[in-house]
């Protein structure tokens, strides 16, 4: 029962991180109906960064994040400027691909500069945890989840008091329509990408204090379990897919050391298939129609 | 108009694949044949020179090319029809990828200049590109990858100069065992060749050796890095110690989660764990774990000694374990030309046929499957202050 626990809790904090990398991924889809490929790449970038600036060149922590985050916009931001917007309106496999491009540019522009090798990232934290219980609870996952709820929810009232929040959810109702209305969208989905790629820089360092480690590929490889949580819970919808990053971070936390650690990734991609094959729009798809 | 572009791309996409797929063929009709240009002799190193196993390759080459150096010094080759011939080294990194190590190997075959190629460094890129050498009669020594079955395939050209993982599983094993005072362990292995022949080798020995398995978890490397949920449940085995079986980027991620998630029991890891990288990614929860080794930087051996001075001299740095094995397998090479091997084919019947061939670590002869007969023998380390030194109990012979 407490290894049972346990792995409840080793699942939340996961699948927190999961939710934070599909809330952005989400986001994009809901106004673009795009699959944002390089969403992975992006938050692995500003990660990168930060993970050097303090582990190598010994800035700050802080400061170091913050960076890191910052630059996570930024480089989101040229993803939607240099791939996205220019073929904003050929059919949806064209943007696809170009960000699919970008994803691996900016990968390898990653190895290039940082090497193909996993670094450490230790942090103050690393390794500490208290007990409650018989439980061992890491301090890493008390702050992924209390960082999880804060930017959530931040993001969530963002969208709905802001000004151009409410832009956002304008145009994830008619892109068309809202420019019409007076809506900057250019502006507007700049303004998305930079906050996808800012919330998913987030999830890339928790997840990497978490590991205590980042490696080139580990964008791509936390995309693709952001993914599945996104069209899992609903794909444009908040959340739909903060609920199905927990549920997927917990269903592999309990069923992988049961069924087989080998099959991790499977795991992933089997539930989402028996959810789809019952509720095909994901869990909260019955919200589909008012998106974001 | 939907369906015509379809076709169109369709089309377009074929071309370019037929295109490609021609140019891989071409060029590899001229296989075969010598290795000999003019006044050197060319021998190629492959492995992972990036990558999560980069370190490995990066020390081999580093060994193999002061070998190199060495030999060119002294006057070249001292004996039979390349006597005062010089050798030169490329290095063709295949990322320890069994595709890249393929298409790499395929030209290797195809550059009939290449004499002997010393590697690959991973068991799961030997086991692919066996076949391909096998293919053209290009010889290849191993000095680092140990699946066993790397060697049982009854290729005549592929050599292996260090033992397999039967025995240095066992080893990791003996050292639970007698070293950790471990009745039982817990197992933790890579998907792939190099973690799945450990885990066979620990299977097989561990009986004897007076050791329980009391639970195991295998995990897909390069996709999980992430391994609370693993070491959480092998946690509730309760087992006296923790064996390791990856290479060392895994070793030490995993090494430090698994003090994170409490399980702080003695671990052991493989043959190969004992670079900086690893004491990076485990940083502080390294301290006391263990690891048998091929080489032992601090032996008093005054040829070992040699090497790590003139190492040091060279790069600065001290030798890994695969500097040393690499080393060596530029010693068999030179051994096989000084006999007089000319052709790619000589390489291997020479390297059969001789007995007794001196490296650094030790007389090396090759038993039917391209083994060596006698076994190096295995000096165990331990992590102190953040470095790694011979642990002061060592195995039983």
């Amino acid at each position: 029962m407490s290894n049972f626990l346990q792995q409840l809790i080793n699942g939340i904090s996961v699948g927190a991180v999961y939710a934070l990398i599909a809330v952005g991924f989400s986001l994009v889809y809901g106004v673009l109906n795009l699959v944002n490929f390089a969403h992975g790449d992006v938050l692995a970038a500003g990660s990168f960064l930060a993970v050097a600036l303090y582990g190598i060149w010994g800035w700050p922590l802080a400061l170091a994040v913050v960076i890191g985050i910052g630059a996570g916009a930024i480089i989101s931001m040229l993803v939607e400027l240099l791939t996205a917007r220019p073929v904003r309106n050929a059919p949806r496999l064209i943007p696809m691909i170009t960000t699919f491009g970008a994803a691996l540019i900016i990968r390898s522009f990653i190895q290039a500069t940082a090497g193909s090798s996993t670094r450490p990232f230790s942090t103050p934290l690393s390794g500490k945890s208290f007990h409650l219980g018989g439980l061992r609870i890491s301090w890493i996952a008390v702050v992924t989840i209390i960082v999880t709820v804060v930017v959530v929810s931040a993001f969530g009232a963002y969208l709905k008091y802001a000004k151009s929040g409410y832009g956002i959810r304008a145009a994830a109702q008619d892109l068309e329509t809202s420019a019409l209305m007076g809506i900057p969208i250019n502006r507007t989905i700049l303004v998305m990408f930079a906050l996808g790629g800012w919330i998913g820089v987030v999830g890339g360092l928790l997840y990497a204090a978490q590991i205590q480690a980042v490696y080139p590929s580990f964008g791509f490889a936390i995309l693709l379990k952001g993914f599945v949580a996104a069209i899992l819970g609903g794909i444009g919808n908040l959340k739909g897919a903060v609920l199905g990053g927990l549920i997927l971070g917990v269903v592999e936390g309990l069923a992988g050391p049961y069924i087989s650690t080998a099959y991790l990734d499977a795991i992933a991609f089997a539930l989402l298939i028996v959810v789809l094959l019952i509720k095909p729009n994901g869990l909260l798809g019955a919200q589909v129609q008012e998106r974001v | 108009m939907r369906t015509i572009r379809a076709r169109r791309v369709a089309a377009l996409g074929s071309a370019v694949l037929a295109g490609a797929v021609l140019a891989a063929c071409g060029g590899s009709d001229d296989s075969g044949g010598g290795g000999s240009d003019g006044d050197t002799i060319k021998i190629a190193m492959t492995g992972p020179l990036t990558g999560d196993s980069g370190q490995w390759g990066k020390d081999q080459i580093d060994g193999m090319q002061l070998a190199v150096d060495q030999i060119n010094d002294a006057g070249g080759i001292t004996e039979g029809p390349n006597k005062g011939k010089k050798l030169s080294l490329d290095s063709f990194d295949d990322a320890g990828d069994p595709n890249q190590g393929a298409s790499v190997a395929q030209q290797l075959c195809d550059d009939t200049s290449v004499m002997a190629v010393l590697g690959p460094v991973n068991s799961s890129v030997a086991l692919a590109v066996g076949p391909v050498y096998n293919r053209c009669g290009l010889t290849e020594v191993t000095s680092y990858a140990s699946n066993p079955d790397i060697t049982l395939k009854g290729y005549k050209n592929v050599f292996r100069s260090i033992p397999n993982d039967d025995q240095l599983s066992a080893a990791d094993v003996a050292a639970a065992v007698q070293i950790a005072g471990a009745k039982t362990i817990a197992v933790v292995w890579s998907n792939d060749a190099y973690g799945q022949g450990l885990w066979e080798g620990v299977q097989a020995s561990a009986p004897d050796l007076g050791a329980t398995i009391v639970g195991d978890a295998s995990f897909t490397k390069g996709s999980t890095k992430d391994f609370s949920s693993i070491l959480t449940n092998l946690q509730g085995k309760n087992p006296d110690a923790l064996l390791l079986m990856a290479d060392y980027s895994d070793v030490g991620l995993m090494t430090q989660q698994a003090r994170q998630v409490g399980l702080d029991v003695p671990i052991v890891a493989p043959t190969g764990t004992s670079t900086p990288e690893f004491l990076d990614l485990a940083g502080e929860a390294a301290e006391g774990m263990l690891t048998p080794v091929l080489f032992d930087p601090s032996s008093q051996d005054p040829e070992v000694a040699q090497f790590v001075k003139d190492f040091q001299a060279k790069f600065n740095r001290d030798p890994g374990e695969s500097s040393a094995t690499g080393y060596g397998s530029v010693q068999l090479i030179e051994y096989a030309l000084s006999q007089g091997a000319t052709t790619r084919e000589d390489v291997a019947k020479e390297l059969s046929a001789a007995k007794q061939m001196p490296t650094i670590l030790g007389d090396i002869t090759f038993d039917e499957h391209g083994d060596p007969t006698s076994l190096t023998s295995l000096v165990v380390l331990t992590v102190k202050d953040g470095k790694f030194v011979a642990n002061d109990k060592q195995l039983q012979s």
